[in-house]
């Protein structure tokens, strides 16, 4: 059941991102046509190159989740996006990309490590996973991320009848921020069942906030997001896995596992 | 007489290094261009003692010196993240529709004898419009100097309106550097200086360097955006880097309404485009552009896609004729320019297109009609389009 949810999760994450590439281009496009300055055809012909790519990959990873290559393929165009939206500083938020990025690109990793059985290390690819997305999601807000505040404003104004000001916005998205920021964290030391839970409820409702805000129009920027939802319920389903706290960044051998 | 040889020497070595200490002229204007401007320069090291200030009058005293009027830098700090220092004086009271010639002297240096117009109050004027200089530099130095030109040859343009994404990293003082050394170039050779009025884009980041190269337009209180108003012309600058929505939204609504009643045209400009040629459509889309078709906006300039394009008049999200709005710019003021993906899209139909090309626009403004017009690199009109005055 957790495979089929990781696999889901992927094939909804990509369809968000694929669509979003295709129609619009990616970071890699810029990349290449403003840093590298290929031309803007040649950059488009390499960037729907990946795009076919990694539709095969997500396919084969679908169907054969032990395929290492694909896993990992998907895996290292997801980094590549983030790596290249830092370069590129078009963005707010450009300076934590890479740790925002986290859950997307942790995803076909914790499907193939769950697959061959690893379960102790997907577990810990997902915790990284979510905790680097959380705390740079709450880096953002703390930095008054304007997309964010928007959201805010938008959700006060059409679902709660309320005018905010300013003031109240922006003071209670520093206090998201922060909340974000130490959950988080407290992922990395705890699997604490309501923690879990809280985050995987969080990471669903900011997911749905792309929709609320800018319609269905908009359902990729919902889909790409929604291994914000899936990696903390895996997290939940496998929070029994023990390994020492703080070492999820270390070496497996050194990590005592007890499945 | 060899002494004599060296001391010329060092006094002309020691005369140039004091006519490089002033940097970066620029001419800023913001809310009221018709009665105040903002001029603002860089100097090297730590505030230059002595007097930091700007000398000016409406005849040109570049033989005589005796300007009649003179300011004081009321902002002098270091520039964000360098070590060059920024000055800047603030021109206020002036007289509508006249050359100011000026001089800046930063400690013991002097520079050269500048001019520009302030805008006229009830007589036609032109603005030029572009967005996006960033990335190429030998083309934004090519479009620089065909701006020049442009003003040689056409005492009637007032003003560069800049939508934004002047530079590649906006915490990068070495790359404004080079762009405002760049900005010099559309000083034409008489020394008429080509004011901007300027827009955050996205690559602009942060608030800092942005606001310390022109002088917090908006203010604190409205980060970055603001009206420029032109006689009953309502130049309104949006930003949409910033909140789009909430007090953006608000501020827009009322700006709008007095608009309507106060001025015969209306003209907004931000960054970040509502109907793309590009890119995915920004979140203006979903705040203002209700707000454009209320109002009955005439023009929408925006930047951001390193294209040419021109939408068919736009209302309710169906091309209509009658009150439709059409959207035009998206960035060609030096930096490479991509292959429009959107061109297909339903609001490009003719009139509308979306092409590549380097390009910079000009809008002329007169009692019963404003003409807008797209010059391309060669200095040829691409496009033209006049515009009648809206029923409101």
């Amino acid at each position: 059941m957790q495979k089929i949810m990781l696999k889901l999760a992927l094939v909804i994450c990509l369809m968000g991102q694929l669509f979003l590439s295709t129609k619009f281009g990616t970071s890699i496009n810029g990349f290449q046509f403003l840093i590298l300055d290929f031309s803007d055809q040649f950059s488009t012909s390499i960037d729907m190159t990946f795009c076919f790519f990694v539709t095969l990959a997500t396919i084969t990873l679908t169907f054969y989740s032990q395929i290492k290559f694909a896993a990992f393929f998907i895996f290292g165009w997801f980094l590549t996006l983030a790596l290249t939206k830092t370069i590129l500083h078009g963005s707010f938020g450009w300076e934590v990309a890479i740790f925002a990025y986290a859950a997307r690109y942790c995803l076909p990793l914790c499907l193939y490590y769950f697959s061959i059985e690893k379960r102790e290390l997907a577990l810990k690819i997902a915790i990284f996973g979510v905790s680097s997305t959380f705390i740079a999601h709450g880096i953002e807000a703390m930095m008054l991320n304007p997309i964010f505040l928007d959201y805010m404003y938008d959700f006060s104004e059409v679902y709660l009848n309320i005018v905010p000001t300013q003031k109240y916005v922006e003071t209670g998205l520093f206090f998201i921020g922060m909340v974000d920021i130490l959950v988080g964290a407290a992922l990395i030391f705890s699997r604490n069942k309501n923690l879990v839970l809280y985050i995987a409820a969080w990471g669903l409702i900011t997911a749905l906030s792309r929709i609320t805000y800018h319609g269905y129009a908009q359902w990729y920027e919902f889909f790409l997001r929604i291994p914000h939802f899936a990696l903390p319920m895996f997290i939940y389903f496998n929070k029994g896995i023990k390994f020492q706290p703080l070492q999820i960044f270390k070496n497996k051998d050194q990590v005592q596992c007890q499945s | 007489m060899s002494k004599l040889i060296q001391v010329l020497i060092l006094l002309s070595i020691s005369f140039n290094l004091r006519a490089k200490d002033i940097e970066h002229m620029r001419v800023i204007f913001q809310e009221n261009p018709s009665t105040e401007a903002y001029i603002a320069w860089s100097t090297i090291g730590p505030i230059p003692t002595g007097r930091n200030r700007v000398y000016f009058d409406t005849v040109s005293r570049d033989k005589d010196n005796k300007y009649t009027q003179q300011k004081k830098a009321f902002l002098q700090k270091p520039y964000s993240y360098s070590f060059s220092m920024l000055h800047a004086v603030k021109l206020k009271n002036l007289k509508p529709n006249t050359t100011y010639y000026f001089k800046i002297r930063s400690g013991k240096a002097t520079s050269r004898e500048y001019h520009f117009k302030t805008t006229p109050n009830n007589e036609s004027f032109e603005l030029l419009f572009g967005g996006d200089s960033r990335s190429d530099r030998s083309k934004r130095r090519e479009m620089n100097l065909l701006m020049k030109k442009m003003l040689e040859e056409n005492s009637n343009i007032y003003a560069l309106v800049h939508g934004g994404d002047y530079i590649a990293n906006g915490f990068s003082w070495s790359q404004w550097k080079k762009w405002l050394d760049d900005h010099q170039l559309t000083t034409t050779d008489s020394g008429r200086v080509l004011p901007i009025i300027p827009t955050r884009g996205n690559h602009e980041l942060s608030r800092a360097l942005f606001n310390d190269i022109f002088i917090y337009p908006g203010n604190l209180i409205r980060p970055n955006y603001y009206t420029t108003q032109i006689g009953d012309f309502s130049l309104i600058n949006l930003n949409t880097n910033w909140v789009v929505g909430g007090p953006q939204k608000w501020w827009l609504k009322s700006e709008l309404k007095k608009a309507a009643k106060r001025s015969k045209w209306i003209v907004t400009n931000y960054h970040r485009p509502a109907y793309p040629a590009v890119k995915k459509p920004g979140r203006a889309k979903k705040h203002w552009v209700p707000l454009f078709e209320k109002y009955q906006v005439d023009i929408v300039f925006e930047s951001d896609g390193h294209t040419l394009k021109r939408t068919a008049p736009i209302y309710k999200e169906k091309v209509n004729f009658e009150k439709g709005i059409t959207y035009v710019g998206e960035g060609g003021l030096g930096v490479k320019q991509r292959i429009p993906k959107h061109k297909d899209e339903w609001y490009f139909q003719s009139p509308g297109y979306a092409v590549s090309a380097h390009h910079v626009m000009k809008l002329r403004v007169q009692e019963d009609k404003m003409i807008y017009t797209v010059h391309t690199e060669d200095l040829k009109v691409f496009d033209r389009m006049e515009i009648q005055p809206r029923n409101r």
